[in-house]
């Protein structure tokens, strides 16, 4: 059904329900009333009208609540597009300043460090930008908020994107919480860690029918007993007693909810990496290619 | 006679506000030419379908009803409307009226001891206790006709399908 039928249909039952009740009350406030007035009498067809209205109060109430969540959902896109505006704006505050140094070492003759500079600069654009490539909308502003939280950490950002995840089949508030959890988590180990090279890594790419988004944190290195464990609600490297430990419980219903997995590995050297895999909508994939 | 004149002038001005009010509440206009036409032909029926349930002993209540389904198609065939706005603006309009009466007319009736049988034979007082049920019709009709409040916007989800 369309939306402004719906929403005719909505206005409609609760009109006829509040002029059902104010019937009912007044039939009750002349009921009171000392002489005898001419009062209205029903037959028992608008009795069951009216039953019926009732139940369709509870209709009216879960429409009311699914417009709502839309709404919802609509103000979540309203804020990631912003967060995708303010990391555009942040992109040309840099490039600006990139520019400023180029010019100063080329006035000042250093034409062989100045190139060196554009090329180191021209390549890490590149990657940044890739995240553009990514079509849900909600997904990249994510990240674009996450890898500029992260880079003003001194957190090195490594990405690694090869899908726009287009038909990616999960809700936005969903995806938003995974990557929210998962990223936050690998920013919090990261800040918290001595190494001077502190590296966090974003791959995305498709298999078979799936996507696979990977995030990877330098540090720490977990041993292979805690692989389950680390999805136990309760259980957090970050210390008892601090409310944490519930993040990746969250994020494994969330992902299992979807009909995807997730795990985690972690290797010497490379630190540890949580992978999650969703499922591509295959049907509107096929639809929109034919 | 008089009675009779009384009651079709209130029986006139009733859907006159339903109209005006109603369809305001939505942001629906409609021309005073075709309301006072509706609210004519309303004024007839109502009377007409009052005097045969007296007639008949058919207690009322179930009139309302008959009203407000002819108020509709009246809307939809003299004022070219929607019948889904048309059905908003009648259900809008019918409980400002029997919220009217449940507000301003019983209490006051309760309040002053009066005795309807004796008030409703002498002159002007249909008219004074059916524009006492009709306060929040016309304090409706005022807000969304004249002023243009709309209300219930339903033209948004028009104007996003449109988009």
């Amino acid at each position: 059904m369309k939306l402004d039928s719906k929403a005719y249909i909505l206005v409609i039952a609760i009109l006829a329900q509040n002029v059902v009740v104010l019937l009912l009350a007044n039939k009750t406030f002349v009921s009171f009333l000392d002489q005898t007035i001419d009062a209205y009498r029903y037959p028992l067809f608008v009795a069951i009208f009216i039953n019926i209205l009732g139940f369709i109060g509870v209709i009216s109430v879960h429409y009311i609540i699914k417009f709502l969540k839309k709404e919802k959902d609509f103000i979540l896109k309203l804020n990631d597009s912003k967060g995708i505006i303010d990391a555009l704006q942040g992109q040309k505050h840099d490039f600006n300043n990139h520019l400023n140094v180029v010019a100063g070492l080329l006035q000042i003759g250093k034409d062989k460090q100045a190139l060196e500079y554009i090329f180191k600069i021209s390549g890490k654009v590149e990657e940044v930008f890739s995240i553009s490539k990514i079509k849900n909308v909600e997904i990249a502003a994510t990240l674009y908020r996450k890898c500029a939280i992260a880079e003003s950490k001194g957190i090195e950002v490594d990405l690694y994107i090869d899908s726009n995840l287009e038909y990616i089949k999960i809700a936005p508030i969903d995806i938003c919480k995974i990557l929210f959890n998962l990223i936050d988590n690998a920013i919090y180990e990261l800040d918290n860690c001595r190494d001077e090279v502190r590296v966090l890594t974003l791959d995305i790419n498709e298999v078979d029918d799936k996507y696979r988004i990977s995030i990877g944190n330098s540090y720490p290195v977990l041993s292979p007993d805690l692989y389950k464990k680390v999805f136990d609600r309760g259980f957090s490297t970050k210390g008892a007693g601090s409310g944490h430990g519930y993040g990746l419980g969250i994020v494994k219903s969330i992902v299992e909810k979807n009909k995807g997995i997730i795990y985690v590995e972690s290797f010497e050297n490379v630190g540890t990496v949580f992978t999650i895999e969703l499922p591509m909508n295959v049907r509107l994939r096929e639809a929109e290619a034919q | 006679m008089l009675v009779i004149i009384e009651k079709l002038i209130i029986f006139f001005i009733e859907p006159f506000l339903m109209i005006g009010a109603g369809l305001g509440v939505t942001g629906n206009g409609i021309s005073k030419g075709k309301m006072a036409s509706i609210s004519a032909i309303y004024s007839l029926l109502t009377y007409g379908i009052r005097t045969f349930y007296k007639m008949r002993g058919i207690p009322l209540g179930t009139h309302t009803i008959i009203l407000c389904i002819s108020l509709v198609i009246m809307l939809i065939l003299i004022g070219k409307k929607k019948a889904l706005d048309s059905t908003i603006a009648v259900l809008f309009s019918l409980g400002l009226i029997v919220l009217g009466e449940g507000v301003f007319l019983f209490p006051l009736i309760d309040l002053l001891h009066i005795n309807l049988a004796v008030v409703l034979g002498k002159p002007g007082m249909t008219i004074g206790l059916g524009l006492m049920s009709e306060i929040p019709l016309i304090i409706a009709f005022i807000l969304c006709y004249i002023f243009k409040i709309t209300i219930i916007d339903l033209n948004y989800f028009k104007e996003a399908k449109r988009m």
